[in-house]
Parts: C-alpha cells; structure tokens; sequence
C-alpha cells in the first residue's frame, strides 16, 4: 500500500531505448510510471549512435507524463535521482550546444582503437582506471574522433554523457557522477579525479571534462524554464544518481560484500559490491564503479545473453518459428525440449560466443561452436546446450568476480530469463548455488529511489533501502544435476582453452572467403 | 561367343538400406532395374541392426520385380553384399540374434583393447584391417564376453550375403571379398588367419569356406524358386563385397584410377596389384582377387549428417531433405562464411581411427543460417575425403583420375564442392549404382564373356567431368588446415567428452 504521506522520489531511468520516470515511495512501491522511446541511428555496422535533443525531450516528456498521472501526488515529491546507460559519449561547443550525436555504449566503432591502446597501455590504464581497454570506453571513441572527425574533435569545447546533457538542460550545471565518470574509463580509481595518463594519450586536457561529484550529490536549483515546462518547484533537489549496471545492483537488494546480482535479458552481466576499487584483476577482466561511501560495484558484461538462445531458436525451430509471431510458440517449444534433455546434453558443449565476448575473456575473434554432437542428439540436446551455454559464459563472469571480491553467498537473479524457471534451474545447478528472485524487477530505476532516499537523508544507509527489496522467490540447486555440472564445467573450460588460438585463425579465413565466389 | 541382345546377368547388390538389381547385358547395357528397401534397427546408442530374414525377403523381392521386366529369364546372378555385417547362426542354419552392420560399435571396448596387444600391428599387416568395432575380430570377443549363451549355440558365423546365398543355393559358402572384411583373412594364403583366430578365440569351424569370387555358388533351388520367380537352376555366381564391386561398376580398374564414394557414410578406394598395408594403419586393404586387392580408406559420416540434420534436428519430416538442404547450400559462399564442421557423429574411422571423435560446428556466428549449417555439412564430408585422399595417396600412389559414385553423384553442387576441396576433376560414370553393376560385369567374367576385370573400364561410360574451380580450391585449402588443427586440437576434449557420455547418458 502506498503511504498518503510517504515522501516520493522521482526515479529517472535513462535507458537505450526509452527514458522512463518512475514515482517511488519510501517502501519502494511504485506510484506511477510513465516511458518515452527513444530512436537510435545505425548508419553503419558497428555504429550505435543517439541525437541528444531527443533524449532531452524524451526526459522531459517521461517526466511531465508521470506526474500528470498522479496530479494528487505532486506535493508528496522529494526529489529526482537519475540512473542511465552509462559510457556515451557527447560532444559539446563553446555554447555547450552539442556538435553531433552521441556515441552509445554500444557503438563499436572504436575496436581498432581500443585494440590499438590495449596492446601499449592495456595494463597500466586498467590499474588506473579500473576498466577493461574496449570500444565502448572513451579513450578508444575519442581516438576514433580525433583520427576520423578532427574537425569535430578540435572544435569539441567539452566531452559529456546523454546524463550530463540533461542535468546541464534542467539545471544549468556541469556535472559527472563518480559513477559514471568511472564509465568513462578516464577517471582515477584511488584518487576519484580525472586520469593524466588517458586524457593525454586522448589528447584531451581535464577542463574539457565536467567535474567529478559524488552520486549523491545534490544540485540545488533547475532552471526557472525547465521547472515551468515540468511543472517542478524550482528548489526541488535533483540527485545526480548513478551508472544503470551500478543502481541495478543495488535495486535488486545487493549492497554487501558476499552478494551477487546476475542478470540475462538480450545480453548478460554479473556484478558484486565490493568495500574497494576494483582494478586490481591481473587479467584485467571486469569493470569497478563507485556506488557511494566507499562501496564499490564490480561487474563484468558479456554478449551471450538471450540473443544467443533466439538465435539457436530461430535456427533450429523454423518449422515453428515460421511467421515471427510463432516465436512465443517456438520458445515455448525450445524450453519444453530442453528440459528433456539431461543436465550437460548428454556431453553437448556450446560456447555461446555467437558475436564475439566481452566478459571475461574479452575475445572478439571468438564465435559460437556445438561440440560433442553424436548422432543421438536431437535439437532437444541443441536446445539444452544453448541454455546451458549462456549460463556458463555468466559463470565465469561471476567467478573472475570472485577472485577479486572473495566468496559469492548470495547471488539475486533479475532480467527476461527469470521468466524461464528451467533457465534459472540450470543456471542454480550449474553454479551449485540457491537463487533468490527480487520481489520487483525494476532493478535500475529502484536502485535510483534508494541512493535519492539516502542523499536526501530519508534513510540512514543504502542498506536500508536494499533490505526493501525484498524477495519473491528463491530456487535451490539439485544435487544430482550439480554433480553433473561439476564435470561439465571443466570441460567447457578446455574446450575453450583449446579453441582460442583457432578462433584468431577462423578471421583470417572469414576475411579471406568474403573475397571468394560461389 | 557372342550372346543375344536379350540375355542379361542379374546384379543384385545387398547393401545396408536395401538391395539394388540391375539386369545387364555382356555389353555392359543395363536392362531393367529394382530396388526395394529394408531397415535398420538401433537399439541402444552404437548399436546398429538388421533382421536377416527380412533382408532375405527383400533382396528376393528386389530380384522378382528386376526379373519380371526381362523378355527372358536372366543367364545367372552374380550377389554384391556390404562388408563387416556379422551374424552367428544355429545347427540348422537359424539366426541367433539380428545381424551387426558395419555401423555397429558395441565392440569398441574390446577394439580398444586388442589395439593395445604387441601383436595388433602385425595383425593388421597380414589382415589389412586396422582394430575397429566394425570388424568381425572384435565383435566375436563381445559376444564372448556378453552373450556367452549365444556364443555356446553358434555353429557357423556368415555375412548376410553368405545368409541370402545359402538360402538361394543351399550351399554355405564365402567369398574371399567379403571374407577379407571380417578381419580374419590372411591377405596371402587367402584363408583364414590362424593368429587372428586365436585373437578373436574362434575356432576354424565355426567360419565357412574361402572361396574364389567367380566361383559357381550353386544354382536356384526348389524353395527359392518361388520367393524370386527365377527357373530352378539358374546359375548364382558368388560374387564378392560392395566396395570392389562398386570400384569395378565405376570402370575404375586400372592402376592410379580411384574412386572417391559418397553415400550415407564414404570412401576413397582404388585396385593394387598386391596387398598394400600402411605403417601407420590408415587405410585397409580387401581382396577381390589374386591381381586387385582393394585399398581404401572410409569415413562413416557422409549422408548420413545431413539425414541427422533433417530428422533429428530440423525435423523435418521429409523423405528426401537432401534437395531442400542442398538447395539452400547452393546460396552460401564456399567457405560457408567462416563455419566449419567436423562431421564424427559416430565417431571417426579413416584415417585417424578414433571412435571417441565427435561431431563439432566450429565458428558460429549471428548471420549464419540453416544453409550455412547444410552448406558446412558437405563441406566437411569433402575435407574429410581429402584427409582420406591425402592418406591414400602416400599408400598407393598418385591418383591419375578420380571417379565418384555413391548418393552424391545425384548433387551437382556436392560433387562441386568435393571437386574444389580435393582441387581434382570427378568424373561421373554413367549409372550411380555402380556395385550392382559391378556384380554383374563379374558375373559376366565368370561366364568367360568379359574375359579380364579391366575389360569394365572399357564397358563402363563416363557422364560428365566435374572441375575444380581454382578460386575455391585456395579457400578450402586454407579451411582445411584450419579444419585439421581444430580435430587435432579437440582430441583431448573427445576424450573427456565421450567418458562424460558414457558417465551421464542414459541408455
């Protein structure tokens, strides 16, 4: 039940695809929502890139939709926190006007770049900075800019994130969460400023970037025409909130060290709260960003998520798949298969590395491959492996996570495949671990309402809020199956380990057939 | 002599998923033809099974309806019959248990075991058959040591073409093709091999007779007379195993003329004038006759990777998926866009011999389709032959001409893209079934009407040549290496993997 006098936070999800805003009393329960899309331009294979007037108009619009919806409730509001896609990258002029679009985490442009970098400073930019040398970082993606658009580049007055634009449009202030600007992979871990060594291998000087401020900092006015567009007292605080993959975590009720958030919807990622920085993974594997009063959250993203299994869906079950509205139908038939098949598929491995991987192998030579297959197996066996696959790549994720963390206890599930309870059996007996399912999945826009709570002193800790989540559900491994995975586990391991130098043969075979003929 | 116009030979040709009869003349013309299928049982994984009487019953059938076409009765028949299938029969002739094709690898425990011996190269030597579940040395242990029962009631072990012959003729007798598949013939006295007796601890009786393969089988008796409509006795000529019989059929007789078959499984084969064994066992050596011992290598995963595809991944419910898959294939950029495929979906024989191997798709990626996966599929079938080539190659010598034969002569773009693999022009003989007609050349042979085996050369058209492209045989030859680093890289996970099957899967 919603309390008539609870304050409220205005939560606002800066995502990809949509901006969201989201009402959230101090119970955490939801008051209202209201989403606008947002377009991304693909102009060419790689390119994932975001016009930033729209992202401004869509906050505006999410924001102005939530509270119409609940015109009672507008004298309860506390304040905004934001949560967004973190890493993009916007160009701004001397007007602070923006010089082009955005280049989205997605955006891969840069992967020359970041190879380029890797191979000199990989190591040493990694202890610095906490993060892994790839393209969706800025070092790459303004090397990039500066080798492919120097006019843009030399005219660049600052370099911002979508997030920053909008607070700068509401507020009239410049200003980066440590959160995000760890995204960046420019920031200092230790010192919480911005790194000389990126920054002149970038050819950037630290004037060009907003200044550094906790995520719980508060920005005290809006400016009186976003406050009239809005509809907003002027005065109301405005959070300036934190990176998604950050407040995700903290929204799904994990907040201590020991506990774990595992996440599969189009993609995966697994991360941990950690009482330090990160930066410390001699293999240089997984990313750490600042959450607030010296909580760390480490994570690591990877690509073989649900994709992968619609992929092997769309492969194997076309008699059912057909039309494309009989794909709930053919996923239906793809899960009730694979539960007939037993744990490992009947020695069938699948390295889901269908685009490459992040996390924590960082290969992007490396490809998909069905190894084991005799002549039993069925798609029953494709199926399960394609399952079986994705939970092993989140696996290592979670286990390069270990290594710097120490022991995992708890590990909280959130994304498209919780609603698969054969998905998330597997993935139970594959990490011979109990599962907990939050009582809500709105995990980033949740995580937001927290940290607002907190800076606005509504409540005394971030655990407070986290112990709010609550649980729906929990899913315990079974032994048999666990022992099976036991065995099943190393074997992934070798087959990779035996395949990495193949993978880096296979693309000079790919570039050499795209010049070949029928 | 010269024959009427209308006399004709029957070539029947007993394989494993049916019985082809040609009627052929002594010019090579074929007359009339059947075919008439029969199945095979798999009851257990690596199990692999047919009812003899029922093969019995088709191949009779086969033989009826090929007859009822001819003006006349046929002057003899001459038997073409798959190699390795082991059947042990009572003291009145009934089968003990269903007949183990070549496809059946119960025995590979026991394979594996014997291959350990001091004395398995030596074996292989005089034998020519390397230590493989498909062979009869192995199984006669399995069913030493699992159906003992049986084992103590077996009076004669035969062939299925030895079962169909007796009940044709009512003589028990082998030919020496055939028997040379078992395992147990000493490729020079052309009887059967004391030490591989002893190995598979058979005694000498329970084998029949080694005999020639022109040799007279006996005529159509009364009983048979009925089931195949042919007059009491017309004369059965004994014949000899498939494979040869098919080298002979494709007009490849000559030395440095090979034949590359692609079936359900597939092989590489060509004639030496003497027994010729590998020091690293790669390939097999069979007898025909005293001037042509067949040497080959074979790969059990052919058609048969595309029929698991269809049926058992795609269900597709389609008898015939090969047009629909090669269609597709057809789309796809040689090279398949960077998939591969290794094909050992049940397990590997020539020329690495490892039934533990495992089928692997290699290279996935978000733009590939079903017919990248059918196109990486006879992709692989024609690297493993050139594996099987280049094998082949260091035993026997240069390959001068390369026919084909087997269900692939049917796909234009499958014989393509084996003729860009292998960098080599196929050529095509002008009928695909090709043991059946080489049963009835030899049946002709037998007659004295054919009067050497190389006559067939002469007999046997040719129908188009297929040449390689330049273009795609550089890219193929970099797959290949690319192909042969992933089995060898994969060997351990195998290892594992197949222990973890046998550990975890269900019967």
């Amino acid at each position: 039940m919603t309390d008539k006098r609870s304050p409220l936070i205005l939560a606002i999800d800066l995502g990809t695809s949509s901006v969201r805003a989201l009402l959230v009393d101090l119970q955490l329960n939801i008051v209202t929502q209201c989403a606008a899309g947002l377009k991304l331009d693909e102009p060419r294979d790689g390119w994932v890139q975001q016009e930033a007037e729209p992202v401004v108009q869509a906050a505006f619009a999410a924001i102005r939709g939530a509270l119409d919806r609940r015109p009672d409730a507008s004298g309860q509001v506390s304040g905004l926190c934001f949560s967004n896609a973190v890493s993009s990258l916007l160009p701004l002029d001397g007007q602070l006007k923006p010089l082009g679009p955005a280049l989205t985490w997605a955006d891969s442009r840069a992967f020359a770049e970041a190879a380029a970098v890797k191979e000199e400073h990989g190591g040493e930019l990694y202890r610095r900075t906490g993060c892994p040398l790839h393209a969706t970082y800025w070092l790459p993606k303004l090397l990039w800019t500066r080798r492919h658009a120097p006019e843009l580049f030399s005219s660049a007055h600052l370099w911002v994130t979508l997030k920053d634009y909008v607070v700068l449009r509401l507020t009239g202030s410049l200003a980066i969460d440590a959160s995000n600007a760890a995204a960046t992979g420019l920031m200092n871990l230790e010192r919480g400023v911005w790194d000389d060594l990126p920054l002149s291998l970038a050819g950037i000087s630290p004037d060009q970037l907003p200044p550094i401020m906790p995520t719980t900092a508060i920005l005290p006015r809006f400016t009186d025409a976003a406050a009239q567009e809005l509809g907003l007292r002027p005065d109301l605080p405005l959070v300036l909130g934190a990176g998604d993959g950050v407040l995700s975590t903290l929204g799904t009720g994990v907040v201590r060290p020991g506990q774990s958030t595992t996440m599969i919807g189009s993609s995966g990622a697994a991360r941990v709260v950690a009482t330090g920085p990160g930066g410390r993974d001699r293999l240089c594997r997984t990313w750490s960003y600042p959450l607030a009063d010296g909580l760390w959250v480490l994570g690591g993203a990877e690509n073989s998520g649900g994709l992968v299994v619609e992929w092997v869906m769309s492969m194997i079950y076309r008699d059912i798949v057909g039309a494309a509205s009989a794909s709930a139908e053919a996923y239906a038939a793809l899960m009730a298969d694979a539960a007939q098949a037993g744990p490992g598929a009947d020695g069938l491995l699948f390295l889901p590395y269908l685009f490459g991987e992040r996390a924590p192998i960082w290969n992007e030579d490396a490809r998909g491959a069905f190894i084991g297959l005799s002549a039993r197996h069925t798609r029953a066996h494709l199926a399960r492996a394609a399952l079986e696959g994705t939970i092993y790549a989140l696996y290592t994720v979670l286990e390069a996570l270990e290594e710097q963390a120490g022991p995992i206890r708890e590990v909280r599930v959130s994304g498209g495949y919780v609603r698969s309870p054969l998905w998330l059996q597997i993935q139970a007996d594959l990490f011979g671990q109990r599962l907990l399912l939050p009582a809500n999945f709105e995990g980033s826009a949740l995580g937001a309402a927290i940290l607002g709570q907190y800076a606005l002193g509504q409540i005394d800790s971030l655990a407070a809020g986290a112990a709010r989540v609550g649980t729906s559900g929990e899913i315990e491994p079974d032994p048999t199956a666990a022992r099976a995975y036991r065995e099943v586990v190393p074997l992934y391991k070798q087959a990779y380990a035996n395949l990495t130098d193949l993978f880096s043969a296979l693309r000079r075979i790919r570039n050499k057939t795209r010049a070949g003929g029928r | 002599m010269n024959r009427a116009p209308s006399e004709s030979i029957l070539g029947v040709d007993i394989g494993t998923g049916g019985c082809k009869t040609l009627a052929v003349d002594s010019s090579g013309k074929i007359i009339a033809e059947a075919t008439v299928p029969y199945p095979t049982m798999a009851p257990r994984p690596g199990w692999a099974e047919q009812d003899p009487d029922l093969v019995l019953e088709q191949v009779s059938r086969s033989i009826r309806q090929c007859a009822a076409e001819l003006q006349g009765p046929p002057v003899a028949l001459c038997l073409s019959g798959a190699l390795h299938s082991f059947l042990p029969l009572d003291d009145t002739g009934r089968p003990l248990m269903n007949a183990l094709t070549w496809a059946d690898s119960r025995a590979a425990t026991q394979a594996a075991r014997l291959k350990g011996l001091p004395a398995a190269h030596a074996l292989y030597d005089r034998t020519g058959c390397p230590l493989h579940p498909l062979y009869w040395l192995p199984k006669a242990l399995w069913l030493r040591e699992n159906r003992p029962d049986l084992l103590a009631r077996t009076a004669r072990i035969v062939s299925i073409k030895d079962y169909v012959v007796y009940h044709l003729t009512g003589e028990w007798l082998a030919d020496q093709s055939i028997a040379s598949g078992t395992g147990l013939l000493n490729l020079e006295t052309l009887d059967w091999d004391d030490g591989a007796l002893d190995a598979a601890e058979l005694c000498r009786e329970l084998l029949l007779p080694v005999m020639p393969i022109t040799t007279d089988g006996g005529s159509i008796q009364e009983r048979a007379v009925e089931s195949t409509n042919l007059p009491r006795g017309t004369r059965v000529v004994l014949g000899a195993c498939d494979a040869a019989l098919s080298s002979l059929g494709a007009g490849a007789v000559g030395q440095g003329t090979f034949v590359a078959m692609i079936g359900s499984s597939g092989a590489v084969r060509t004639f030496s004038p003497r027994p010729l064994t590998d020091p690293r066992e790669r390939t097999w050596c069979y007898v025909l006759d005293r001037h042509h011992y067949l040497v080959g290598g074979a790969i059990n995963n052919a058609g048969l990777v595309l029929r698991w595809f269809a049926d058992k991944v795609l269900d597709l419910h389609d008898p015939n998926p090969f047009e629909l898959l090669t269609r597709e294939a057809a789309e796809v950029q040689a090279g398949a866009e960077g998939l591969l495929f290794l094909p050992f979906l049940t397990g590997e024989r020539s020329p690495g011999w490892n039934s533990r191997a495992r089928g692997v798709l290699f290279g996935l990626s978000l733009h590939h389709g079903r017919a990248h996966f059918a196109r990486a599929m006879l992709e692989s079938v024609g690297l493993r032959l050139r594996s099987v080539l280049e094998a082949m190659e260091q035993v026997a010598g240069p390959a001068r001409e390369i026919r084909v034969s087997g269900g692939f002569v049917n796909s234009p773009l499958w014989l393509q893209i084996v003729s860009d693999i292998l960098g080599r022009s196929l050529f095509v003989p002008s009928t695909p079934n090709t043991s059946a007609l080489g049963a009835a050349l030899l049946g002709w042979h037998a007659l004295g009407e054919l009067p050497e085996l190389q006559g067939a050369e002469r007999l046997v058209g040719i129908s188009s040549e297929v040449a390689p492209n330049p273009d795609r045989h550089d890219i193929y030859s970099r797959l290949f290496g690319l192909y042969e680093k992933l089995y060898r890289e994969l060997q351990g996970s195998f290892e594992e993997i197949s222990d973890f099957q046998e550990e975890f899967s269900p019967e």
